[in-house]
């Protein structure tokens, strides 16, 4: 699969983000997420993203709230759930992580408004991925 | 951004006072005119406050911007620096964290706070997940990195 970079009108940028579909087993919603090589799990969302793009995952892992820490030093809250994520037609079971800002641990505070849905290396561990900067694509190959 | 008091090098400063026209007479003996340094620091300020309007920069006050670092160090101290309240997990996780430290260093561990146990051990959520549902009949669990204060990096 070779896809090319998004370009952002706004910021004048061209990104990596690549749309798969997110969901549970009956029904999935197409998802535009950040390919990030720096964020550890499948995908980590924002609650609000949830809320509003109407997004139905499948179970909930965890009890306490999970600490994922963040680049800059902070550590913030999420919750687990399974959910089967759909790249090119290839279905897959996935662990999302919902950042609830709300949540946040009392010690530091909460800073975090929303980010866009990053697709992290639970996922690109799968594959053999590209990132053709010169050319604007990404390019995702299965492993041999 | 603030403007700091400068002095220049006594052969810059005449110059510099020549060229703002704070000396006329250029054939005066520059040693024998006083130097006005109140005057000159005046016009240097301005100068450098228009030039600041004429290029967009925001002129923040000095003590604007002490303000300003202080607030950023308190904020980095208290993120870095900052521990977290240990729960109920993290007192289970804390009494097996040495063997798990030895035995499965960066690994996820999926603890059972009811029977006080680490029910399962993967490379993420989702397999830790599997093992301890598959040997408890649980459907949820509480999750810990070995070694680390998170579990995943974002």
């Amino acid at each position: 699969m070779r896809k090319d970079y998004s370009y952002n009108k706004e910021k004048g940028k061209h990104t990596p983000l690549l749309e798969v579909l997110v969901g549970t087993k009956e029904s999935r919603k197409p998802v535009t997420a950040l390919v990030d090589t720096g964020c550890a799990p499948c995908m980590s969302l924002c609650k609000s993203y949830i809320v509003e793009n109407g997004l139905t995952l499948m179970q909930k892992m965890n009890i306490e709230p999970i600490p994922l820490g963040v680049a800059d030093g902070h550590t913030i809250n999420a919750d687990s759930y399974k959910a089967i994520c759909e790249i090119n037609g290839e279905q897959k079971e996935i662990e999302v992580d919902v950042i609830d800002p709300e949540r946040f641990f009392v010690e530091e505070g909460s800073k975090v408004g929303s980010v866009i849905p990053l697709l992290g290396r639970g996922v690109l561990d799968e594959y053999d991925v590209l990132f053709e900067g010169k050319s604007k694509k990404l390019s995702f190959y299965h492993p041999e | 951004m603030a403007y700091s008091k400068m002095e220049y090098p006594d052969a810059i400063l005449k110059q510099k006072m020549k060229e703002w026209g704070i000396t006329k007479n250029e054939d005066k003996a520059l040693d024998n005119i006083p130097v006005h340094y109140n005057q000159f620091l005046a016009q240097n300020y301005l100068q450098n406050y228009l030039r600041a309007i004429r290029i967009g920069q925001r002129i923040i006050p000095e003590h604007k911007e002490i303000e300003n670092l202080k607030r950023r160090v308190s904020e980095l101290e208290k993120r870095v620096g900052a521990k977290r309240i240990p729960s109920k997990v993290d007192d289970i996780y804390a009494l097996f964290k040495d063997n798990l430290e030895k035995e499965c260093f960066g690994k996820i561990v999926a603890i059972d706070t009811d029977s006080k146990e680490v029910v399962g051990i993967g490379d993420s959520i989702l397999e830790a997940y599997d093992c301890a549902k598959s040997k408890t009949g649980k459907t949820q669990f509480d999750f810990r990195r070995v070694g680390y204060k998170y579990v995943h990096e974002v």
